[in-house]
């Protein structure tokens, strides 16, 4: 069909007019998401400032990175709407129209391995799983460090055998009800399983969280709007299929199933927990299998073992470890490789170092108090050319290679070509420059401001030590400890320190005293902020309370969730509006995110809060209709998202290195569980209420027929 | 060919029934689309006190299909039986004639319907229907107009709309193509009324904001629960109301509610036509452009599912998409022309096409400066 293009068919609009519809425009998208992430940001500051009662460091940063979160946000999300969305839904009406069924479900596991790889949420896991020691857990040691890349595999195999069951399920119009009591209790049995071996038990908070985080803002969007179309496809029997769900829920639970059977498949050759002191015994063979050469094996144990399981490493031979710490002090690159810092070095070579040692280094010793006394600006530190490149790299990463695909099965496989292709590619820009900028935004504002709320929050039940502001104090001489006796007749030790305008007693520890060199590694403490006691019941459930709340206001910022709203809204033809959906998932994660942080504070086993939820899911799921089952068990999928993510993950990472708990894991797969709770009892009530209006018709015609008949 | 289109607007839950009722009744092929209703929210304490009415929405399916009109009354009367359409609340019926200009041969347009004629109901026959095509999110302000003044339910589905959009270049994409489409059934007395009332309180009259335009229904119910209520009286206001009209024959004792007001002088569009084109889900905007290149001023695009007796006697499903366009009458013979040459009739695009008289429009117009 030909278009007419003559020039008078095409409106004119003039340049000033235009620039007013643009600007119109983007006043409006960008107002849209500063009411969006204005609730997480106003409320982390005034929680950081009012109740931990701690000035915000770098505002400069901070203010510029919300600034692009915003900006980053309106882009990315228009962006989906425009473009990423539109075509793929154009892709999945024409697919089965011109492929076959090998052909569709060939490209939906394609799709699902790709989206994996393109979103990768490994980064996330390792974050996550930052404080796990090796002799603790092995085999979850094993999957964040040496095969991690196995691990990616098997949540891309997942999610793209989920794919493949989705296409199935909407080209057949079948439930999506069967699928969930199947994969449901397959996984419960599994996680029991799991759970009762010691290895297995620790893998299993990964397991449940690769669910939840593997899909991403972009990877959700698409197979969302690739859904709707397929499930346009003509089909026999029922409605079930309809509306494009199901997808992301199978695209969650698949992958869990595969993550614990890697486990399993691993679990056979793999050490079980034992003491650090026996872990690193050389006659013990297995533990070898966990790092990839015998010197990382030296390294790790250096840098994170206790010294009598470092002395174990060397065969008890003191001297052939100082040689090692030697060697390795000279060259920075390996510093900065296994213990992060100078700092770490420096506390290592006061606490353990011989003599000999300590001399040969005592230059860094000095540097090191020199950089203490000197900070350097943050703004010096932060490396924007790497940030920069960093965030396009990402953003190219996870938008180019699917769309590229998608379009490729478009013009090369269904020979057929896009509607609207200008809108699309702008859309396809849009959402590049949106999700860099985003990226970009999220780095330096949102998780930097939550990195400085979550590693505080701790200081509201306990007392913490902020080895963020450890100094060196030189010239500590033992004349200038005191002694102060306790009622019991036990005394402590504690020195007078003149800081800035008053004197201060610190508690002196042993530890951190190097009497030759005479210097005393000061690390200030804080808190408990509520309650006089530790752990006070007050101080927890201020950590609780903070945590529910900051679930709920950074779901309501999150785009992929916002896809799904809009998708909802379409679909039901507004009787289910965006706003309710939106508000139903956020209380649903803060309360996941609130139960995530009780699991970590009392250290309770993620089985036993895990098990009852899904059986009570099962339940629910049994009740509800399929529609709301669709919806709510889909919102799992996108709760996890790239602004909830580094929140919950520097909040779990400070309340877990406080409390001291071998992993964080569990927090995400909370926050994915309760939002399908929190919808799906939403969705009785809803339908509850429907069938009470078709009731009371009922009785009113029931008392109608009543009258006709005494008359 | 000219056929009559019966549509029905029923719960969500029931319809899955009349799907099954309709199959069994021997009915080849017929629509759904999804929809939803609004009613009034009677609240109470300190909304009451704002004087601000709620709205409850209630999910809904308008079924609709062609038949003869010989089996127009039978149809009709046992569904409004079945599925008691005349208590308030339960939904609503209503035929209108149209014209089937063109057809792909994958179209049933003859149904054979093996209905026994009893005795059949009385349906009212000085029906309207009102139409107001408005920016998606705007829908339930036009639904509350309606509700307000108490004429019957509306039901509201979803489209996308082109027109003046489309002619913007990669401008377009500041202005939301996301449109509300509000049907609504209401007495031909009260139509210009309320008319007037979605111009001046829809504020249709400034430009952007919407389009509504007035048709003719041949013969119908209206469903008259406008408000949820939990009355404990032996009869509902709706239920006299309803009883009332069935008395009278008609809404017209109702009328004196509404005055019209004369005064002001609207310049309505006349002489339209409603072409509906039903064609292969994407392919809409590609014919209405082409449409619009024949003088077509815009179209709205709904999806609309289309359920077909198979070759195996199972109902297959599958989607498609209806573009409305009000266009002038003269226009109609032009734009069919140039739908043809885009050979959708036969080939790929599976459309069809049917004409319905459109009494009067209105929407914003620039004045046309002469000189």
């Amino acid at each position: 069909m030909k278009r007419d293009k003559s020039p008078d068919k095409k409106f004119k609009v003039k340049g000033t007019e235009a620039l007013n519809m643009v600007l119109r425009y983007i006043r409006q998208k960008i107002s849209e998401q500063i009411m969006a992430v204005a609730t997480i940001i106003i409320y982390l500051l005034l929680f950081q400032t009012i109740i931990l009662g701690i000035p915000v460091f770098d505002a400069a940063i901070l203010a510029l990175g919300m600034g692009l979160v915003i900006v980053g946000l309106a882009f990315f999300l228009e962006g989906l709407l425009i473009g990423i969305m539109p075509m793929s839904e154009e892709i999945g009406i024409k697919l089965p129209q011109k492929a076959g069924l090998a052909t569709i479900l060939i490209i939906g596991f394609i799709l699902g391995v790709g989206a994996t790889f393109a979103e990768p949420a490994i980064g996330v896991l390792k974050a996550a799983g930052r404080s796990v020691l090796a002799w603790e857990a092995p085999l979850l040691f094993l999957f964040l460090n040496k095969y991690s890349s196995s691990l990616v595999n098997a949540v891309g195999i997942g999610v793209g055998i989920a794919l493949i069951l989705s296409m199935l399920r909407f080209l057949k119009g079948w439930s999506l009800k069967p699928y969930i009591y199947i994969l449901v209790s397959l996984l419960l049995g599994l996680s029991l399983y799991s759970y009762l071996d010691p290895n297995l038990r620790f893998v299993l908070g990964l397991a449940w969280d690769c669910g939840g985080v593997t899909t991403g803002p972009v990877t959700v969007p698409l197979v969302l709007a690739l859904g709707i179309g397929i499930s346009h496809v003509a089909h026999k029997g029922g409605s079930n299929a309809e509306g494009g769900f199901g997808v992301v829920t199978l695209a969650s639970l698949v992958p869990i199933i595969t993550v614990i059977l890697l486990g399993i498949f691993f679990s056979f050759s793999v050490p079980q927990p034992m003491e650090d002191t026996e872990f690193f015994d050389p006659s013990n063979a297995k533990t070898q299998f966990l790092f990839e050469s015998s010197d990382k094996m030296k390294d790790y144990a250096i840098s994170n073992a206790s010294y009598e399981a470092q002395l174990t490493l060397f065969d008890s031979d003191e001297q052939a470890l100082m040689t090692y710490i030697g060697e390795l002090g000279k060259d920075e690159v390996r510093i900065r490789e296994i213990f992060g810092d100078y700092k770490a070095f420096q506390a290592w070579l006061i606490n353990n170092g011989s003599p000999e040692l300590k001399q040969q280094y005592v230059h860094l010793l000095d540097s090191a108090a020199f950089a203490v006394e000197h900070p350097s600006g943050a703004l010096n530190q932060l490396n924007f050319a790497e940030l920069v490149r960093r965030n396009i790299m990402n953003s190219l990463r996870a938008i180019v290679p699917l769309s590229a695909f998608l379009l490729f099965v478009l013009y090369f496989v269904l020979r057929s070509r896009l509607h609207r292709a200008d809108e699309v590619f702008l859309g396809l820009a849009f959402a590049l420059i949106g999700l860099a900028i985003f990226g970009g935004g999220i780095e330096l504002g949102l998780s930097k401001l939550g990195d400085q709320v979550g590693s505080n929050l701790p200081s509201s039940f306990s007392a913490m030590e902020m080895p963020a502001n450890q100094q060196i104090i030189r010239n500590f001489d033992e004349d200038m400890i005191n002694t102060a006796i306790r009622q019991d007749g036990s005394s402590d030790r504690f020195f007078f320190l003149h800081k800035g305008k008053h004197i201060e007693q610190v508690p002196f520890d042993e530890w951190n005293y190097d009497a030759e060199q005479r210097i005393y590694r000061y690390v200030p403490v804080r808190g408990p902020l509520v309650g006089k006691r530790e752990y006070s019941f007050a101080g927890i459930l201020l950590v609780l309370i903070f945590a529910f709340i900051m679930g709920y206001s950074a779901t309501l910022a999150e785009p992929a969730l916002n896809a799904l709203g809009i998708t909802v809204e379409d679909v039901t033809v507004g009787a289910f509006k965006k706003s309710t959906l939106i508000q139903a998932v956020a209380v649903g994660v803060g309360t996941g995110i609130l139960l995530g942080m009780a699991k970590i504070i009392w250290d309770l086993p993620l089985f036993w809060i895990l098990a009852p939820l899904y059986a009570l899911l099962l339940i629910i799921t049994k009740l509800s209709t399929e529609e709301f089952v669709n919806i709510g068990w889909d919102s799992a999928g996108v709760t996890t998202g790239p602004i909830t993510v580094p929140l919950v993950l520097s909040m779990g990472l400070g309340i877990g290195t406080q409390v001291g708990v071998v992993e964080g894991f569990g927090v995400l797969s909370l926050a994915s569980v309760c939002p399908i709770l929190s919808v799906l009892s939403m969705g009785m009530y809803v339908n509850h209420k429907r069938r009470a209006v078709l009731k009371e018709l009922e009785q009113d015609e029931a008392e109608m027929m009543a009258e006709e008949l005494a008359l | 060919m000219k056929l009559i289109k019966i549509n029905i607007i029923l719960n969500k839950e029931l319809s899955p029934a009349l799907v099954d009722d309709l199959h069994a009744l021997g009915v080849k092929q017929f629509y759904v689309q999804v929809a939803r209703t609004s009613i009034l929210e009677k609240t109470n304490g300190i909304s009451n006190f704002f004087n601000r009415s709620s709205l409850s929405t209630y999910p809904v399916e308008i079924i609709s299909l062609f038949v003869d009109e010989k089996h127009e009354d039978s149809l009709m009367s046992y569904l409004t039986r079945k599925y008691d359409l005349k208590t308030p609340g339960k939904g609503s019926i209503y035929s209108q004639e149209i014209t089937i200009t063109h057809a792909h041969p994958d179209y049933i347009t003859e149904q054979d319907i093996n209905l026994k004629i009893g005795q059949g109901e009385n349906f009212f026959h000085q029906l309207m229907g009102i139409v107001c095509i408005v920016q998606r999110g705007e829908g339930d302000k036009i639904n509350k107009i309606a509700l307000n003044y108490g004429a019957s339910v509306p039901a509201t589905t979803y489209g996308e709309g082109s027109g003046v959009r489309d002619k913007l270049g990669l401008l377009r994409i500041t202005i939301p193509p996301e449109k509300e489409l509000t049907n609504l059934t209401i007495s031909k007395h009260d139509a210009e009324a309320m008319m007037e009332m979605y111009i001046t309180q829809g504020k249709l009259d400034e430009p952007g904001r919407g389009f509504a335009y007035l048709y003719p229904i041949k013969q119908g119910l209206v469903n008259t629960k406008i408000s949820r209520n939990n009355s404990s009286q032996a009869a509902s206001v709706e239920q006299m109301i309803s009883a009332i009209d069935s008395i009278k024959g008609g809404m017209e004792w109702r009328k004196s509610r509404l005055e019209h007001d004369s005064n002001k002088r609207r310049e309505f569009l006349t002489e339209l036509t409603e072409m509906d084109l039903i064609c292969e889900e994407g392919r809409g905007a590609a014919l209405t452009e082409a449409a619009m290149s024949s003088g077509a001023p815009g179209a709205t695009i709904c999806k609309i599912r289309s359920v077909k007796l198979g070759q195996d006697l199972e109902m297959i499903r599958f989607i498609r998409e209806i573009c409305k366009m009000i266009v002038p009458t003269d226009k109609v013979e032009g734009i069919t022309n140039a739908l043809k040459k885009t050979g959708c009739f036969e080939g790929e695009d599976k459309a069809m096409l049917c004409t319905v008289p459109v009494q009067k429009a209105f929407t914003y117009r620039a004045k046309v400066i002469k000189g």
